[in-house]
């Protein structure tokens, strides 16, 4: 299977504050790629970036075998793309957006954009100044699928969507990707709308990507751990230690990333005792992972 | 100079004691005798005050300045010390480029109206507030009767060289016969004509005031000679004029404030269009030659050109009309000369707003090169 | 595609270009009218007074059509962040050639407008004989005008970007500023020198420079 994007050392600075450092990124072909993070932690900007909207500093970005730059335009052309923010012209009406759009796409299909059109339930004549919030996401997502893309990229397409337009943009999501096969970056960071639809995760913090894998690695690698008499010196750990804190008594909470059951046998060798391993859902693990990447083991309060 | 200075302060008091003491009073009743005594002592004063001015001139001619340089025939004097380096070189330069423009109207005769007389020249230097000055060139030609021309900071080789070539023209209306230089405008041109003096010329002669300029500018040789006032003319209001160029005449003319029968007669004249309003006050007024001293100078310029280089020479040796003499700088018939000028006055019709293809393709490149520009810097 | 990025620049500024049509289209016959009767008519040097300034508007007009052509484009995408545009299967200067050929290409309502309205104004007032008219001749000039006074402002829009018209207003007054200090120092006047190259034959606004008239000798 190949990949649909490939990012390599990929570096951008904004301002004083804010930059992209050294991501490299993949995402394989015909997967759902949920790219999580916080506010602010670099995905829209990570996302202009591969689509070419913003020049990188320094690095390398494959787009469905384009390279970015040079050749953005041939992929964008199969690519549908919804941006954060609305991005259509206000003084248009749904139908003449639709026609606008229709013109630059070689693969444009005019009856899939109608049908889905009705579907939700947008008129023609209204322009795009008067759609309400949700018709205007159902409007940027009709544009993103009329097209047939092989890769779809949303960012933070149901943001700010009431739950019932939100269910009707991801099942028109969900029924073109399982009907064609089609890629999707999905940047978000509501986790749980996440959990339900992607196979694969990156997790974004402070312009880094802190850790990319399989949704089932993410949703079941990371594990609290009660620990009694646990060891002073960690020595060679089979698994990530995320963070360390005291409970209750002599008693620890480990997080650790990349837990296997073989791996009590670490304890028993350090004379401690392993009193429960507990399952984190994916909020957990994201918030574990986000707290770990800001503050090292050692560095916390509860860790002495 | 400071002879000088005290003479003219002195003179020019006498010279407003005269205008006071001599102005006419309106309204008042006085006899035709009395008129003719304050007359006659109008022009005795004004013979002194002429005198004196000569005078003066020549007095400034002794007190000359001690520096001076030569530039091919033409002499400059000046104060070193006043007129500085910068200058002086920049007028050496001006000078030669000047006496080369000169040299294709003038011709042979060009050495000799350069060698008439020194140009003085004297800088000054107005202060404005604190950090300010501005620089002046004055250029004057010594015994030209106070003959001079400005030329104002910043001092460029461009405008010395206009300074020098309208004093050139001046020298050389000294020599012209007397009728020439009154039709002319009291000056030769030293330099020759522009286009758009040709073009002004065009645009005067088609939107002239008096029908005989406009049926001029449709081909009528001697409608241009009348003009032009080169041939006698009896009735000039009648011969030049349309009962509608009359009113435009008067329209053009202010009148006194206070004279209420003059102020009826132009309301009639203009509102009523009572032509014979109108042809009363015009002809209560000097009528005016239909074309300008601009139109009529570019025959003159043409006259120049057609005549080479002795065609000054011949100007100060020909006698007659002025259209004679004209023609006979030229070399030409005087109806040739008219003829040309008439085509080279056409032919400087202004221009059509409409672009040349040559133009519409430098803008379409502007324009071209400009979008490509835009294109340049992704946002 | 062209036909859509036509279609959304008319969208955008067809309030302004119907503006310059329908001025274009009434105003120079008004000004003659109104001109013939305030000035003496049967003078030819008024007649051309009047349409001296007649030709003014088409001058103005011709810098109101361009400006109002340049701006609005770059406006309305700058302030949806340039999304669109850069998410499109179109190189950026592909883009941005069709947006320019598009407001250039409405130019010619205008320029049919001042064509239609002058002949309707020169056929209805009297024409002196030594003069003629020339409606196609003022709408060629303004045709050529409003395109080089776009394609300017289109340039700087998108290359100055969100900053173009404080980089105008900034740049204008500095101008001024130099004009008038070098003037008072007496130095030689550069910004004059430049203006004379930028508004005399061959430079670009020379096309301004000239006499816009719909009655001429």
């Amino acid at each position: 299977m190949s990949d649909a994007i490939i990012v390599r050392n990929l570096s951008y600075r904004a301002g004083k504050e804010f930059a992209i450092r050294d991501l490299a990124m993949t995402v394989p072909s015909g997967c759902v790629y949920g790219f999580l993070g916080p506010n602010g932690s670099g995905k829209t900007t990570s996302l202009r970036l591969m689509l070419g909207m913003l020049p990188a500093d320094y690095g390398t970005i494959n787009l469905l075998g384009h390279d970015v730059p040079a050749g953005v335009h041939k992929a964008l052309a199969k690519i549908g793309y919804v941006p954060e923010r609305l991005h259509l012209y206000p003084q248009l009406t749904v139908d003449e957006t639709i026609r606008y759009h229709a013109a630059f796409y070689p693969d444009w299909d005019s009856a899939r954009a109608e049908q889905l059109r009705r579907e939700f339930a947008l008129r023609a004549e209204q322009t795009v100044d008067r759609l309400s919030k949700g018709e205007a996401g159902k409007l940027m997502m009709l544009l993103a699928l009329a097209h047939n893309p092989d890769l779809l990229v949303l960012d933070e397409p149901t943001d700010g969507l009431d739950p019932v337009v939100r269910r009707d943009v991801l099942a028109a999501l969900l029924e073109y990707v399982s009907s064609r096969g089609a890629t999707v970056l999905i940047s978000s960071h509501l986790i749980h709308e996440q959990e339900r639809i992607c196979d694969h995760v990156g997790i974004m913090d402070d312009g880094r990507l802190l850790a990319e894998m399989p949704m089932a690695a993410f949703r079941g690698g990371i594990k609290r751990l009660r620990v009694s008499k646990a060891p002073v010196e960690r020595g060679a750990l089979p698994f990530t230690l995320l963070s360390r804190g005291v409970s209750a008594g002599r008693e620890e909470e480990w997080v650790v990333r990349g837990w296997q059951p073989a791996m009590k046998e670490y304890f028993v060798a350090a004379e401690s005792e392993l009193r429960e391993v507990i399952d984190l859902d994916l909020e957990e693990s994201f918030v574990e992972l986000l707290r770990s990447a800001r503050t090292p083991v050692g560095m916390t309060g509860e860790d002495n | 100079m400071c002879e000088f200075a005290r003479r003219s302060r002195r003179l020019l008091f006498c010279a407003t004691l005269t205008a006071v003491a001599f102005a006419p009073r309106a309204g008042s009743a006085q006899s035709v005798d009395r008129l003719r005594e304050r007359l006659l002592a109008s022009s005795r004063r004004a013979e002194w005050l002429k005198d004196s001015l000569a005078e003066l001139h020549q007095m400034r001619s002794h007190e000359m300045p001690a520096d001076s340089i030569m530039v091919g025939d033409l002499k400059f004097r000046f104060l070193r010390s006043n007129v500085g380096d910068d200058v002086t070189a920049e007028l050496r330069v001006a000078g030669k480029r000047a006496l080369a423009v000169a040299d294709s109207v003038l011709g042979d005769e060009l050495p000799r109206v350069a060698r008439e007389t020194p140009i003085l020249v004297t800088r000054s230097n107005s202060r404005y507030g604190e950090i300010l000055r501005v620089n002046m060139v004055n250029l004057e030609i010594a015994n030209g009767g106070g003959r001079s021309t400005l030329v104002r900071a910043p001092i460029t080789q461009g405008k010395l060289e206009e300074a020098i070539l309208d004093l050139l023209g001046t020298m050389a209306t000294s020599r012209v016969p007397s009728s020439v230089v009154g039709w002319g405008g009291e000056w030769v041109p030293a330099r020759p004509t522009n286009p758009e003096q040709w073009e002004d010329a065009a645009i005067d002669m088609a939107s002239s005031k008096a029908s005989i300029a406009r049926t001029c500018y449709v081909g009528s040789v001697p409608a241009c000679e009348s003009a032009l006032a080169l041939v006698v003319v009896h009735d000039p209001l009648n011969e030049w004029y349309t009962p509608d160029g009359w009113r435009i005449l008067v329209a053009t003319w202010m009148p006194p404030k206070d004279a209420d029968s003059v102020l009826a007669e132009r309301m009639k004249c203009l509102d009523q269009k009572v032509n014979a309003s109108c042809e009363r006050l015009a002809r209560s007024r000097s009528i005016p030659i239909p074309l300008t001293f601009g139109t009529r100078s570019t025959l003159m310029s043409l006259a120049f050109q057609r005549g080479g280089r002795d065609a000054y020479s011949r100007m100060l040796r020909a006698q007659g009309t002025t259209l004679q003499v004209l023609a006979a700088t030229a070399g030409i018939t005087p109806d040739s000369l008219i003829r040309e000028w008439h085509a080279r006055v056409i032919a400087s019709s202004p221009k059509s707003a409409s672009p040349s293809p040559l133009e519409a393709t430098v803008f379409i490149a502007w324009a071209l090169l400009f979008g490509s520009l835009a294109a340049r810097r992704r946002p | 595609m062209f036909k859509q990025v036509l279609y959304t620049q008319w969208k955008w500024s067809r309030a302004e270009l119907m503006f310059c049509v329908v001025g274009a289209f009434i105003v120079p016959t008004l000004i003659l009218r109104v001109g013939y009767e305030v000035v003496d008519g049967y003078s030819i040097t008024n007649v051309l007074g009047v349409v001296g300034f007649a030709g003014m508007f088409f001058g103005s007009l011709s810098l109101f059509t361009a400006f109002a052509l340049a701006w609005r484009p770059y406006i309305v995408d700058m302030s949806l962040r340039h999304v669109g545009p850069l998410s499109l299967p179109v190189p950026w200067p592909e883009f941005v050639r069709l947006r320019f050929l598009a407001g250039a290409t409405l130019v010619l309502l205008p320029t049919f407008a001042v064509w239609i309205g002058g002949v309707i104004a020169t056929t209805t007032s009297a024409i002196p004989l030594t003069l003629h008219a020339y409606p196609g001749g003022v709408a060629l000039r303004f045709l050529t005008a409003t395109l080089v006074a776009y394609a300017a402002g289109f340039m700087l829009q998108y290359v100055a970007g969100k900053h173009a018209v404080r980089v105008a207003v900034i740049s204008f007054f500095v101008v001024l500023l130099l004009a008038l200090a070098a003037s008072m120092l007496g130095f030689e006047n550069v910004i004059g020198k430049v203006w004379n190259v930028i508004t005399t034959w061959p430079g670009p606004f020379s096309i301004f420079n000239a006499r816009w008239m719909l009655i001429d000798v």
